[in-house]
């Protein structure tokens, strides 16, 4: 896994490159790559790669980075796993290439030597990295399909700065903090910070399935290629329901297998749920015997229906692994919190379990951890799966009435608040008949129309010109998908996964030197599953419940369906100013605490001030 | 030259021949498109007329028209009515942005804006103009200061913008020997000089002049013979007088006006130090020309000055709002050897054509 960083000189008038900048860019980023740490700088200068390395596959010193071609040509410096190396290395080889190391990064190198960004589709993994080519005098860039692994960068006009994460370009120093009134108003909107906005104006963030190149003529735009939605489109053969089951097994257990590539043990997350246990199961039957497994269980919920504590290690001894159960309890809580908002690379609502988790397992010696992730998304887990489809079929007429939702919504407004009515019904009709609007009431922190009494008017109408929250939405359903399930699958792999679970997963996991897979967000899985989920009309969490040859006992695939709860809300909750509406979510007066701590938002440096509380 | 094919036209305020930044650096800029060998011609409307004896680079067509915006108008569809053979549009200032979007329906030619400094910093007041900028065009700023500006208030992402700084010739400039005749005009024999040199426009006031007038007696306290020379004329120098006249500081300025063009060089040779620490300069190519005469200077932190002095490794950055950092920062110009830095020649006029062909060569047009 690692931290990667870059500058590149490309503007003539530009200095060359600052060789300290580099570094502090890089190493920012230790947590990310505790291992090893290199750079490499053109002969002129102009160009420099800086990495920092957590050493899994082919942890030998020779696999260190940036690592450049034999010839000389390439130099390259990559943040990720790619699953199927061995596989396109054989390739590689059958072609005549002959490559020194046993690692994933060098097969890199000869793919784009070989075909440029067509090399993109055939990685099979999570991915950022960037390779300058000497010959071409080119930077290029490019992230994974889902965009797993984080790519930001800024362009000042004369030099180009790249690396893993927003603070580790701010510690160089160069980067203007004049903040970004879309990232502001996307992070009160959705409770992350939405790609490719950041909390800067200067630092963008490479969107998911895309590529970029860049020059001594500046920067281009980014170029898409892998989009989600473009995957839900129907097979040209139709399963019988029996032979579904059988191809949804034989997709989940070859993305299992792929993620088990790794020169040191792969352990994995395991809580009371379908989609952890699950995956534990289909990791025996890839053939991991000596499997590491960590719960996370809280001091609140200890001997209460709560505690996943016993489940989870119900599942544990029935795929018979080594089991250890981390208890956390709100003093921990209150300990961390500085260390967690130091860490979190841009704010978020989410996050606090992914952080304890990924402690608990680092302290369990694991570098690598398979986490559960994108179980809901990919079989539709979510609640928004019923109502998206369900708001907008009864909507969509009313609200098509030209200005009558928007008058609903003015006169309603006013209401809520003295109601103590959830804010969000006010926009129901205005909202709720469209895709886009349905989902933004359904996964909404706060509404577009009560930001300006949290941010002031300028900074909310400014944001919200520049993000377009609605148009951004529609986004991710480009193509357009046939049916309801698979538009609100490409939402919430597109928007909620993105931008809230990844990203929350990478900095929780990399704070702790801790490498977390996700099998279930996977290019080829989507690819496989996508059509299946189209034709079959049991689509649903018992697919994955099935997979296993061992499946879960009917403990856990039934509790599964009442959803869980962690005291973490609770404790957020009393942690934060009451000063905000108590109606609506309660990780609202949360996201306050979190983006008024300037650990976590860095923009009170940046000298911005907000309205005040209430 | 048997593969150019390119025609280009464009529409400028003035180039060759007129007066201030924008007009210099759009003569730079026709003459690196004439030089490009994909470029068969270049015809030239400009809203000031072009005096006759300025010199025009081959390959140049000027296009008379009748001065003013509605002779440009005119103008232009006069042109257009017999002449609509154009690949390129190049809009030499926002304000003609819609003119050239007219030229460019009639043409579909591609289109390139220019934009420079305050002009482009925010949104046109007319609903024309804000119609205009949501057309699909091509921009060059002079500097990263009025792309992160302009892409602030525009729906132009950044990398539709390309940045290409001004180009100084360090040949036309260098160190000399102050001409004396030049110093007993202006009653300076025996002074160390600080200069600045910029329009004193009352609407702007920009140039940080108020700011050197305030800080000027401390300056004076550590070197006694100083004088402070402001050159350039406009609406806010009557005000500026009266300032320095009211801080009793007559006899260590002189308010010596617009320079003529072959002159500016020896009025940079007959100073020590340059400064202009302001807040609206888009650019600031003058700083270039002084360092070309080998001038110490000390450039703005707050505008696109900071990239002309290559972020403080050319020349001085101050915060103009900072008093004691200005005093500070120009004694400590004042002080320094006269010497041509290392490094003003990334700014060289070579590299100027050479990254205008590689824009031309991104748009499409013939060869990068």
């Amino acid at each position: 896994m690692c931290g990667i960083a870059a500058i590149f000189a490309y503007n003539y008038p530009a200095l060359d490159i600052d060789r300290s900048e580099l570094r502090a860019i890089r190493d920012h980023m230790a947590a990310r790559g505790p291992d090893g740490f290199g750079e490499w700088f053109s002969d002129d200068q102009r160009l420099g790669l800086g990495h920092r390395r957590l050493a899994i596959i082919d942890p030998d010193e020779r696999a260190n980075q940036p690592m450049v071609s034999q010839d000389g040509k390439l130099a390259i410096v990559f943040n990720g796993e790619i699953y199927n190396f061995r596989e396109l290395r054989r390739g590689l080889e059958q072609r005549g290439h002959y490559l020194r190391t046993e690692s994933d990064t060098e097969v890199l190198l000869y793919l784009y030597a070989e075909k440029h960004e067509a090399m993109l589709p055939q990685l099979r993994g999570m991915f950022a990295f960037a390779i300058w080519d000497v010959e071409r005098q080119k930077l290029f860039m490019a992230r994974d399909a889902y965009g797993i692994k984080p790519l930001y960068y800024a362009d000042d006009g004369w030099t180009l700065r790249v690396a893993s994460q927003v603070k580790a370009l701010l510690a160089g120093g160069k980067i203007s903090l004049e903040p970004e009134p879309a990232g502001i108003v996307g992070f009160h909107l959705f409770g992350s910070v939405p790609e490719p906005f950041t909390l800067y104006q200067q630092i963008q963030q490479l969107p998911a399935g895309h590529c970029l190149w860049a020059d001594e003529q500046g920067v281009g735009e980014p170029q898409q290629w892998f989009s989600i939605a473009a995957q839900y489109v129907p097979a040209g053969t139709f399963l019988r329901p029996g032979e579904v089951q059988q191809a949804v097994t034989a997709a989940l257990l070859d993305s299992v297998r792929a993620h088990l590539v790794a020169d040191v043990p792969v352990g994995a997350f395991l809580s009371a749920g379908i989609d952890s246990g699950s995956l534990v199961g289909l990791m025996r039957d890839a053939g991991a015997n000596d499997i590491q497994t960590v719960t996370l269980a809280f001091d609140e919920f200890e001997g209460s229906a709560n505690d996943e504590a016993p489940l989870a290690e119900q599942v544990a001894r029935q795929y018979g692994t080594q089991h250890t159960t981390r208890r956390v309890g709100r003093q921990e809580f209150e300990q961390d919190l500085p260390r967690i908002f130091q860490a979190m690379d841009q704010p978020s609502i989410d996050g606090i379990n992914a952080w304890f988790v990924s402690k608990a397992a680092a302290e369990q010696g694991l570098k690598v951890a398979i986490s559960g992730l994108g179980g809901d998304e990919l079989f539709g887990g979510y609640p928004s799966f019923r109502d998206i489809p369900k708001w907008v079929r009864w909507l969509h007429l009313p609200g098509a009435i030209p200005l009558l939702g928007r008058a609903v919504r003015a006169a309603v407004a006013p209401l809520t608040k003295p109601l103590g009515i959830n804010p969000k019904v006010a926009g129901m009709l205005e909202l709720g008949g469209s895709w886009e609007g349905a989902y933004l009431l359904r996964r909404g922190l706060f509404m577009p129309w009560e930001l300006p009494a949290l941010l002031g008017t300028e900074m909310a109408r400014e944001g919200l010109r520049r993000l377009q929250p609605l148009a951004w939405i529609r986004s991710a359903m480009q193509p357009r998908p046939t049916t309801d399930f698979a538009r609100v699958a490409c939402l919430e792999a597109s928007v909620y996964m993105r931008n809230q679970l990844l990203r929350d997963a990478d900095w929780a996991g990399m704070a702790h030197s801790l490498e977390i897979r996700v099998p279930l967000v996977d290019a080829q899985l989507l690819a496989d599953t996508a059509p299946l989920a189209l034709q079959d009309a049991q689509w649903n969490k018992q697919r994955l419940a099935r997979a296993p040859s061992r499946p879960l006992a009917g403990e856990i695939t039934n509790r599964a369906k009442t959803g869980f709860t962690t005291p973490v809300a609770q404790w957020q909750a009393q942690r934060s100013p009451q000063t905000t509406s108590r109606a609506g979510s309660d990780l609202r007066p949360w996201s306050q605490h979190v983006f008024r701590a300037p650990a976590s938002s860095g923009l009170e440096q940046g000298g911005i001030e907000f309205p005040a509380h209430g | 030259m048997g593969d150019a094919k390119i025609r280009v036209l464009a529409l400028v305020p003035d180039a060759f021949g007129g007066y201030g930044g924008v007009a210099l650096y759009l003569s730079d800029l026709l003459a690196a498109t004439a030089s490009n060998d994909v470029v068969k011609e270049v015809v030239m409307l400009a809203r000031n007329p072009v005096p006759g004896d300025a010199a025009l680079p081959e390959k140049i067509t000027v296009c008379a028209v009748r001065g003013g915006k509605a002779g440009l108008v005119l103008g232009l569809f006069k042109r257009l009515a017999y002449d609509r053979d154009f690949d390129l549009v190049l809009c030499g200032h926002i304000n003609f942005l819609p003119l050239a979007i007219a030229a460019k329906l009639f043409t579909r030619a591609k289109l390139l804006l220019m934009i420079y400094g305050i002009d482009a910093w925010t949104s046109p007041d007319s609903r024309l103009g804000r119609w205009s900028i949501k057309q699909k065009m091509k921009v060059v700023s002079i500097s990263e200061h009025t792309r992160a500006l302009f892409c602030g208030w525009s729906a132009i992402p950044a990398s539709d913008v390309a940045i290409l700084p001004n180009a100084i010739r360090v040949e036309n400039y260098g160190i000399a020997e102050p001409d004396e005749a030049l110093k007993t005009r202006y009653g300076i024999e025996g002074n160390r000089v600080l200069l600045t040199l910029g329009r004193l426009s009352a609407q702007e006031r920009y140039k940080g002049v108020d700011e050197i007038i305030d800080v000027l007696p401390d300056l004076l306290r550590q070197y006694p013979d100083l004088v402070y020379v402001v050159a350039g004329d406009g609406d806010d120098r009557e005000r500026l007088m009266q300032l320095a006249a009211d801080r009793v500081l007559t006899n260590s300025v002189r308010f010596v006006g617009r320079i003529d063009e072959n002159e500016k060089a020896a009025h940079f040779q007959m100073a020590d130090a340059f400064a202009m620490p302001g807040r609206g300069e888009g650019f600031g190519f003058v700083f270039l020309e002084a360092m070309a005469c080998g001038l110490p200077v000390v450039a703005s932190k707050l505008d696109g000055s900071r990239e002309a002095v290559r972020n403080g490794a050319i020349g001085l950055m101050v915060n103009p709002d900072n008093r004691e950092e200005l005093v500070g920062t120009i004694a400590h110009a004042l002080d320094l050897p006269k010497q041509i830095p290392d490094g003003l020649e990334h700014f060289a006029f070579a590299q100027f054509e050479k990254k205008l062909a590689a824009i031309y060569g991104s748009m499409g047009l013939g060869r990068s």
